[in-house]
């Protein structure tokens, strides 16, 4: 065996000369990141003239469609390439060319938190409610497209407490957020007409202004019939976001899911009292601006800094084009065979089916693909029901990518596998619609009167999916497609 | 050009000594998984195989050119050593891939195709010998050898 080695290796020194131009690339870029593990200045810049030097198939991946190396391409080719390499590289450890930054145009943050009375029960002495709030304030405060602070207390009006905040406003603000407080600061705090509350926010959003509104978001009906008064708010929020978007064509909204303990009294749809409710309950933090406000608080992770995290996420946007997400088509696992010859460009060919006794006559393959460039929140992707598929006959799974360490699927987010019984030759086209996610409608609640006894009343929150259709049907009118992003693969026998 | 050795080396699809994921590997299906960029084999051991052949058969027709290696035996020991080499040069390649982990990680490969890559390698460096070796004009340019082929003298 030894003997083999020794020939292989010699036969391997022989050859080495005969590594085309990206082998070479790939070697020199393995050498840099040995070395310290580090790609440092030069050493980038070497690669980078490599780059310049060859019309490689290998090298066209790292330009853009005019022809100019795109950092970002260069970037995520290297990072895949160590992950293969076992070698444990960030982007970080990468020298990046700076990008000239344009300075964003600055706008005012508005925030609105609902002081009705539903919302005492969040405040107690040792909230979480109360640091989360406290936390994001500090991080809006800290946020570099920021202009303005501006924080009010809302019920039937808004009710300004601080204009353009400094730091010691925060914390004072966070120092009041109190009961009595609250009742101080005026409004009718008896009952929630959260239509209303939207509408004013509405119309104090615009390019100039970002709003963010933390809320219960539960619905007061009071003595009317429940049904009729949500029906009525859903008209009624649909009617205000169809304006607000004819004005505002850019409009976003995204509405984070949060959880904080809840102690005091909790009312009901009839307004009834619950006494000495002790239990963790769900409330809603909305940002509602322009596309480009949106992005840039993403850009800034606002989301993912908010102590205590969130449990949901829903991005709500104006359909402007379909994007296309990077994917790409698995040499395995599959079912049946497939020619990989045209794979890199979403094509398979020689497809046919399984032959195996346990999956005759099946065909199927898998197909990663990178969502982080979109606002919406990841487990948007995995659920199947947001899909829709140019043949039906597919069945369709999807599975999010946990395993970072796989060079196959580094840079990608989600996994959709297809399997169908009924192979034909065919573009499969695979649209993401743009809906209101599952969880409101696991998060709505229809009767809270039993929410001492029942545990998931609990977790819900009344009307919650009244309110959010009447946003989203807005943005996504039922009668369109609504296609948010689409894949098309196409498949040859 | 790399379609062309391809389809040699598969044998046209017919009779194939390895693995579709080895011929995916020979094509240069890279380690990202990605495309057919990284080496393309197939392409630099058809040339190699091409080139050997080529040299192998100058030294027993043109370069030795001698009458003591112009027998039938000697074909046959000069078609071993072209047989040999093409064999442990296809063999090697893949095989040292194989052993460094070097390949995509959702291809199959084993040592097995690298053993069927190194036989279709030696099998076709045979046939070229024994055509390039049978043709009488490239022959009569030597002097010792130019009626030696695999069947006579």
């Amino acid at each position: 065996m030894k003997k083999i080695y020794f020939i292989s290796l010699l036969l391997a020194l022989f050859l080495y000369g005969c590594k085309s131009e990206f082998g070479k690339f790939n070697d020199d870029a393995l050498a840099f990141a040995n070395n310290d593990k580090r790609i440092e200045q030069k050493e980038y810049v070497s690669l980078i003239e490599q780059i310049n030097l060859s019309s490689e198939k290998g090298f066209q991946n790292l330009k853009s469609e005019d022809g100019k190396i795109d950092n970002n391409k260069v970037v995520a080719y290297l990072l895949k390439y160590y992950s293969a390499k076992k070698l444990a590289l960030t982007s970080a450890d990468i020298w990046q060319p700076e990008t000239a930054i344009t300075k964003a145009d600055k706008f005012n943050i508005n925030v609105f938190l609902e002081n009705s009375a539903s919302i005492d029960g969040y405040v107690g002495d040792n909230s979480s409610f109360k640091t989360t709030i406290f936390k994001l304030l500090t991080d809006l405060k800290n946020f570099s497209s920021a202009d303005s602070l501006n924080l009010n207390y809302i019920n039937t009006k808004p009710i300004p407490i601080k204009v353009s905040a400094s730091r010691d406003d925060i914390d004072d603000f966070y120092k009041r957020l109190n009961p009595s407080d609250f009742k101080s600061a005026g409004g009718m705090r008896g009952s929630t007409d959260i239509e209303k509350m939207l509408k004013l926010i509405l119309d104090n959003s615009n390019s100039r202004n970002l709003s963010v509104f933390i809320s219960d978001c539960v619905f007061s009906p009071g003595k009317n019939d429940a049904k009729k008064y949500l029906d009525g708010q859903y008209a009624s929020i649909y009617n205000d976001f169809t304006n607000a978007k004819r004005t505002n064509p850019d409009l976003s909204v995204i509405i984070l899911q949060c959880t904080a303990k809840f102690e005091g009294t909790y009312y009901d749809y009839f307004d009834t009292q619950h006494k000495n409710i002790n239990t963790d309950r769900p409330y809603y933090i909305w940002f509602i601006g322009t596309s480009t406000q949106i992005k840039n608080l993403v850009d800034y992770k606002i989301f993912e800094l908010i102590k205590n995290g969130y449990a949901n996420k829903l991005v709500i946007q104006a359909i402007k084009d379909v994007s296309q997400p990077s994917y790409k088509i698995q040499y395995r696992p599959r079912i049946g065979e497939f020619d990989s010859k045209s794979l890199a460009d979403g094509i398979i060919t020689g497809a046919s089916t399984s032959r195996d006794n346990q999956s005759k006559g099946l065909f199927g393959f898998n197909v990663a693909v990178n969502f982080s460039s979109s606002l919406q929140d990841a487990n948007y992707f995995l659920d199947t029901a947001n899909y829709e598929l140019s043949n039906k006959k597919y069945s369709l799974k999807v599975e999010a990518i946990t395993d970072k360490n796989n060079a196959a699927l580094s840079g990608f987010t989600h996994i959709l596998k297809l399997q169908t019984s009924e192979l034909k030759d065919e573009t499969l086209r695979i649209d993401i619609v743009g809906k209101a996610p599952s969880w409101v409608y696991t998060s709505t609640s229809s009767n809270d009167t039993r929410i001492e006894t029942d545990d998931s009343e609990k977790q819900k929150t009344f009307g919650f999916k009244y309110l959010v259709d009447g946003v989203c049907d807005a943005f996504y009118p039922k009668s369109n497609t609504n296609t948010v992003s689409s894949i098309s693969i196409t498949i040859k026998k | 050009m790399k379609e062309f050795f391809a389809s040699l080396y598969e044998w046209f699809g017919l009779i194939p000594l390895y693995s579709r994921d080895m011929g995916d590997q020979l094509r240069g299906w890279d380690i990202t998984c990605t495309d057919y960029i990284a080496t393309p084999w197939y392409v630099y051991i058809g040339w190699i195989m091409i080139i050997l052949t080529g040299f192998i058969y100058a030294l027993q027709y043109h370069i030795l050119d001698s009458s003591r290696w112009n027998k039938k035996r000697h074909w046959w020991i000069f078609a071993l050593l072209i047989i040999a080499l093409n064999f442990l040069i296809a063999f090697a390649i893949p095989f040292n891939t194989l052993q460094a982990g070097d390949f995509c990680n959702q291809l199959n490969l084993t040592v097995s195709d690298c053993i069927g890559f190194g036989i279709s390698n030696a099998l076709w460096s045979f046939i070229l010998f024994l055509i390039i070796s049978s043709i009488p004009l490239i022959r009569r340019f030597s002097t010792n050898c130019r009626h030696t082929t695999f069947w006579k003298p």
